[in-house]
Order: C-alpha cells, then structure tokens, then sequence
C-alpha cells in the first residue's frame, strides 16, 4: 500500500469522517468567537475568549466585586453562548485599573487570571483595549484650549502633551478610558474599541446598559 | 514739523457749524511720541529677539491683607449678587428714562449712561480689572434670572433646552457680525444721540441674551454672540489681571473638574473652560462659578505682566484674527468719523449718489471702505511677511499669529480716545443722575458745554500725556507680540531677522501714526 493511497477500510472512513467534522466544528467555533469577541471587550486578565467561555459560570461576582460600576453583563440577545458573561462598559464607565485587582480576585473559576508574576516586579497591567483620540472632536485640535484628561492618565507617559494637543502612545495605553471618562465634549472626543477588532471592520459595538 | 501742526489742516478741520469740537494734541506731545516709536523700531530690527521671555506673576491671594480678602469675595456668593442686582437696577432705570424720558440724549440718563459712562469706561475698566465687568453685565444678569429663576444657586436642568450650539457657529464670526451692526447702529443710525432707540438696543441685547440661554447649553451668548463679551475678552488678553489657579500644581492633580462641571449649588464654567488648565483667558468672563465650585479654593485674581498671553499663551485662530481686525479697523473708525471733516465727506459723497437725507447709504459705504483699507493693508504685509520666510508656511497661519500684534494698536486707540470722551463729557452726569429722565429741562447750550468741559477732574494736558503714553505703550506692545509671533511661525532652529518683521512693522507704524493724527485733530464731541 503507497503512501498516497487511501486507506478504504470502513473504520478509517469513519474516523476521518469524525475526525474532519469535528475539525470543522471548531473551526466553525474559533472563528465565530473571533468575530464576537471584537465586540466587546473584557474585564482585566480574562482568559482568551474560548477559555474564557468554557471557564466563566456566570456567576457575576466580578461585577458584584467592581466598585468603579464598570463591569455589566451581556444579555440573552447577544446569543445564549454569551449570555450573563461580564464585559467592561467602557464607553460609560472607566476601568480604574484597582491595585487589588477586586474583579480577578473575585473570579472563582479563573476565568479572570492574573499571571504568574516575577518577584520583585510589579504586576503588569493588562490590555483592555484599543484607544484613540478623535482629532475632530477633540478641542485642542480646532483651536479652544482644554487639558481637562491631561491628569487622568494612570499609565505614566501613555496620554502626552505637544502644542498644547493630547496624543496616545499605542504601545503604552492599556485603554483604560479613563481619560474617556474625563473628555468634557459630547460626544467623548475618546475612541474606544476591542483590541481585536479589524480595521476594516464597522466601528466596535459594546453593551449597552439594560 | 509745519506738517504736524493741526493748523496746517484748517481746510478740513473747521468744525461744522452747531458741533463742539475739541483741540487736539499738541505737537510737543506728538513729537515725544514720534522720537519713541523710532527709537523702537531700531530697537526691534537691530536687537535679536530673545527665545523665551520671562513669567513673572502674582497671585493676589498670597499678598498679605489683599490676599485674605481677595480669596473671601471670591467665595461668597453674595457679593457679586449685590453687585448684579445694583447693576440690574440701574440699568432698568436708564432703560426706563430712554422710553418715558426727554428726548434730548445730554439730558437723558439712558444716553449719558449708555454711551458716555458706560461705553468710555468699560474700556478703561479692563485696563485695570480684565474682564470683571462681564461678572456684573445686566443682559446676562437678568436673563439668568429669567430662564433660571434663581438668584445665584444652580439652575435646574430643565431650565433651558440645552441644546449644543451647531458647530458652524462655534466661533467668534457671530460676534464680530453683531459688533460691526452695533457700530453701524452707533454711527451711522444714531443711536448715541437718541435716548429711545438706546433703550430699545438695550432690550434687544436682553432678548438676546435671554433667548440664547433658553435655547443653548451654558452661557452660549457670552462665549461665542456677545460683541461687547469677546470685544472684552481680545482686550483683556492684554490686561494686566486674570482670573488663574493659584497653586497650578493642584489643579494638574485634579481628576474631579469642579470648576468645569460646578458643584450641586454652583452653576458651571458658563463658557466652556477648564479653569485649571487654561493659559488663555480670551473666553473667561470672571463670574467666579470656578472659584466658589473649587473644593481647595485654588482660583484667584493674579497680577502678570500685561501683554504675557497674547505673547506666549494666546493661539492664533482665523475666526480670532478677523475679530482683532475688525476691532482695530473699527476703533480707528470710529475716531474718524468725529472728525469734522467727515460730516463734509458725508454730505459729499450723499450729494453725488444721490442719498437720502438719513445718509445711512452713504455711511453705509464709507464704513464699509475704512474697514477695507486697513484689512487689505495687512493683507498685503502678510503676503510680504510669508514671502521672506524660506519656509513659506500656510498663508492663514501667517494672518492668524500676527493679527495678534495688531490688537494692542486697537487697544490704546480706544483708551486714549475714550479717555477724550470720558474726561469731557462725564461732569454733566451729576445733573442726569438727579433727574434721570430729563423733566423739564432745557438743550444744554454751548456756553454750558465748555463750562462743563472745564470743569473736568482732569486738566487737558494730563489728558495728552496719557494719550500720548498709551499710544507708545501700545506700539510697544505690539513691537514686541510682533517679534514673538513672528519667530514661533518660522521653523524651529531660525530666529526671526529684521528683514522678517519689517512688513508688518510697517503695518503698525502706519496705523499708530494714523491714530496719533486723529488724536492731533480736534475731536467733535457728542454731548
């Protein structure tokens, strides 16, 4: 029997049938997750979306632990996979980056995870999200002062200064929103949207308050 | 100097007949000044401009006895709101002596007020105290009152709609439409001279203030409508007092924003300002919302020296640069047209179109044309200045950072002229105020006008050197926001040269010299 030949024998034909459905089947899966996953976004130190689906209970404790109201739940409409799983709202309540770290702590099943840390060294912060000024909005961009977020900044030398204008560093920012939070123009002169969300994609959809 | 001598002008000059009319600066004075704007222009074109000038300020909350009261009038409430309601009162009672009283405007509390107390002194007043009368404006006084019905706490929210002004009118273009028809109104269709129609500008600004609360978020008026708040608010760039933080450190800590959000009881920042990190107090109306709402009382009167934020702070805007030249070409205007040789280019110009007997055609196109003339002229030195820059930076960024160096010239023409008209005019105001709406009396006669004149607190010549002073601080100033703007347009490792200033000092040379000759001339007065 060549290498190339196929091996006809009913078993085989059966579990390569199983085989490539059930590849299929997560392949189905993966990316469906990865589509969703980009609209939204996550407390601090969640698994990988996967993981984080199978591992989460929803049991809302996180939000019950958040004491920035920064967490909600997803509702039943966002598909029963989803349901009562937490995600942060950022676009009306910032996430204060706490230094206990109360919604992990709270999170039983590990869905929330801080990472094995080196001694010595401070925790790393964790990514939350993709921020960015929007340059129309914003006021120092069209000429009237402002600096209302220029103290907000928890990460040091993420939010800087030139010519009186608010830049962010991408590699710094861990999008936080919290100089969203501050933003004095309606509507927020602050973008935020999923890390993973693709460029071409339409712009990131977040939970709404129910 | 047979030039500068008023008398070789006498063809034009000769008072038209019923008009008082006023000796202008002598040439003694003129000369002074002539000798100082030449001596700095070889100062500004031989000495190198130095890359950062110095900060020097003071808070008026750290002087020993000043500084415990400067920080309580700044906290209570009830100051100001006496202040409001003695203003508010006043002003209803002259708009009550313009509709019920006399109609002669020397006689009337409504002209004399208006015109020659208030409009003469306002200017004079943010030489001194910035924009502190816009704390106290009765057209905003008495719309809060109206649309919030509260006296000084926090208006509901339902109070007004709220609704954000349209973007294509956040700017200072309605203002400077507003100022250009007000001056229209002044000058051409009189109202100075009629008690009446100054009662009916009045409730109309009223109106206007009130609508404008009932309809936008905020105090959308003051910031981007009122023509007397941004007029104020250009000058007081160049006052030597502003409303600032007083440890700046505090602010830069603080997330909270009291002074842009208010508190529970106080209203919030009116125009939009974050007053601990504003450097520009262009748009800042001193209603001390910022510093009652501060948790650590950190705002308050600071003394800086006069001219530092338009020199280092202010940035250049298109909409900001034409509103500076509106201000400049109109004041110079302004002085123009009480030449007396106006009213003959008037009636002229009126016989040769052909104009009615209001000659609203012909002011109409003469003011039209002095607006042009000084415009197109910067213009024109603007495209020179671009032309000797390497770089060529974008034309509009030219005009905006150098109409800055235009605004002291409009400034110290103002104040000396105003000064003319205070000084002269305001020692019948006792009468007024004794009989507010002019019952029974008579046209004040001429013979009464040079005693009155005569009798003024100030002799003539103090009021030359004044004239003669603010007119060498103000080309001063301008020489100096001149070189700084100039060097911040040039790219970075350049500084700026004689050949890169010269156009535009020739701008500023042409307009102080114009305005030193209208203030030679003898000046008609108005009452």
């Amino acid at each position: 029997m060549s290498e190339t030949e196929i091996d006809m024998s009913r078993r085989s034909f059966f579990s390569t049938l199983l085989r490539k459905t059930a590849d299929f089947a997560v392949r189905v899966a993966d990316a469906q997750i990865t589509e969703q996953e980009q609209n939204w976004i996550r407390p601090p130190f969640a698994l990988d979306e996967a993981h984080f689906l199978s591992a989460c209970t929803r049991c809302d404790a996180c939000m019950q632990a958040c004491p920035h109201g920064t967490i909600n739940i997803l509702s039943s409409r966002r598909g029963l996979r989803v349901a009562g799983t937490p995600v942060l709202d950022l676009l009306n309540n910032a996430c204060h980056l706490c230094a206990d770290w109360p919604c992990v702590a709270a999170c039983e099943p590990g869905a929330l995870k801080l990472p094995p840390r080196e001694e010595e060294k401070p925790q790393p912060l964790p990514q939350l999200a993709e921020v960015r000024i929007d340059t129309q909005t914003c006021l120092p961009y069209s000429g009237p002062e402002c600096g209302a977020c220029a103290s907000s900044c928890p990460v040091p030398g993420a939010l800087i200064w030139n010519q009186c204008k608010p830049y962010i560093v991408p590699q710094l920012c861990v999008g936080c929103a919290l100089c969203r939070e501050t933003c004095i123009v309606e509507p927020k002169a602050v973008l935020v949207r999923s890390q993973y969300k693709m460029v071409t994609e339409k712009p990131a959809l977040l939970e709404a308050r129910d | 100097m047979s030039f500068l001598s008023p008398m070789s002008w006498d063809w034009m000059l000769l008072p038209a007949e019923g008009m008082m009319a006023h000796p202008g600066m002598p040439a003694g004075w003129v000369e002074m000044v002539l000798a100082g704007i030449l001596f700095m222009v070889a100062w500004a074109i031989w000495i190198p401009v130095r890359s950062d000038p110095q900060h020097n300020s003071l808070s008026l909350a750290h002087l020993p006895v000043i500084g415990h009261v400067v920080s309580k009038v700044l906290v209570v409430p009830w100051l100001l709101l006496v202040l409001r309601i003695v203003v508010a009162a006043i002003f209803l009672l002259a708009i009550y002596a313009g509709l019920f009283g006399t109609p002669l405007p020397e006689r009337n509390l409504a002209t004399m007020l208006t015109w020659t107390i208030w409009w003469s002194g306002l200017v004079l007043a943010i030489f001194f105290v910035g924009s502190a009368w816009c704390a106290i404006c009765p057209w905003d006084s008495l719309a809060t009152w109206l649309v919030r019905r509260r006296l000084w706490r926090r208006g509901s929210e339902t109070a007004s709609l709220n609704l954000h002004v349209p973007k294509m009118l956040r700017s200072v273009w309605p203002a400077l439409l507003l100022f250009v028809g007000m001056s229209w109104l002044e000058l051409g269709f009189g109202v100075t001279v009629s008690p009446y129609a100054t009662a009916l500008l009045a409730l109309l600004m009223v109106v206007l203030t009130t609508v404008s609360l009932a309809v936008f978020e905020r105090k959308a008026f003051c910031r981007y409508f009122c023509p007397v708040g941004r007029t104020i608010g250009f000058y007081s760039e160049l006052s030597p007092v502003a409303l600032h933080p007083i440890d700046p450190d505090i602010c830069a800590r603080c997330t909270t924003l009291e002074c842009y959000h208010g508190t529970a009881d106080v209203e919030p920042c009116p125009t939009h300002l974050v007053m601990g990190r504003i450097k520009q107090n262009t748009y800042c109306i001193s209603c001390d919302a910022c510093s009652r709402s501060c948790p650590q009382q950190n705002v308050a009167w600071r003394l800086r020296n006069a001219g530092e934020e338009i020199i280092q702070a202010a940035h250049p805007r298109w909409d900001e640069a034409w509103f500076i030249l509106g201000l400049l070409a109109l004041t110079s205007f302004h002085g123009t047209t009480m030449l007396p040789a106006w009213e003959r280019w008037m009636s002229t110009l009126a016989r040769s179109i052909g104009d009615s007997g209001q000659l609203l055609w012909s002011f109409s196109i003469s003011m039209g044309i002095s607006i042009l003339i000084p415009v197109t002229f910067f213009a024109l030195m603007t495209l020179l200045t671009q032309r000797t820059i390497a770089a060529k930076p974008k034309y509009r960024r030219v005009f905006s950072a150098l109409a800055l160096s235009t605004l002291p010239l409009a400034f110290v023409y103002h104040l000396s002229h105003n000064l003319g008209h205070l000084v002269r005019e305001s020692p019948g105001i006792g009468q007024v105020i004794l009989n507010p709406l002019g019952s029974n009396t008579q046209t004040v006669m001429c013979t009464q006008v040079e005693i009155r004149h005569s009798l003024s607190a100030i002799q003539q010549d103090t009021i030359f050197a004044l004239q003669a002073g603010l007119l060498l601080l103000g080309f001063w100033m301008a020489v100096r926001i001149l070189r700084h703007r100039i060097t911040r347009v040039l790219p970075n490792t350049q500084a700026a040269t004689g050949g890169h200033i010269l156009p535009m000092l020739t701008f500023i040379m042409a307009i102080t010299l114009y305005n030193l000759w209208l203030l030679m001339q003898p000046m008609t007065m108005r009452m």
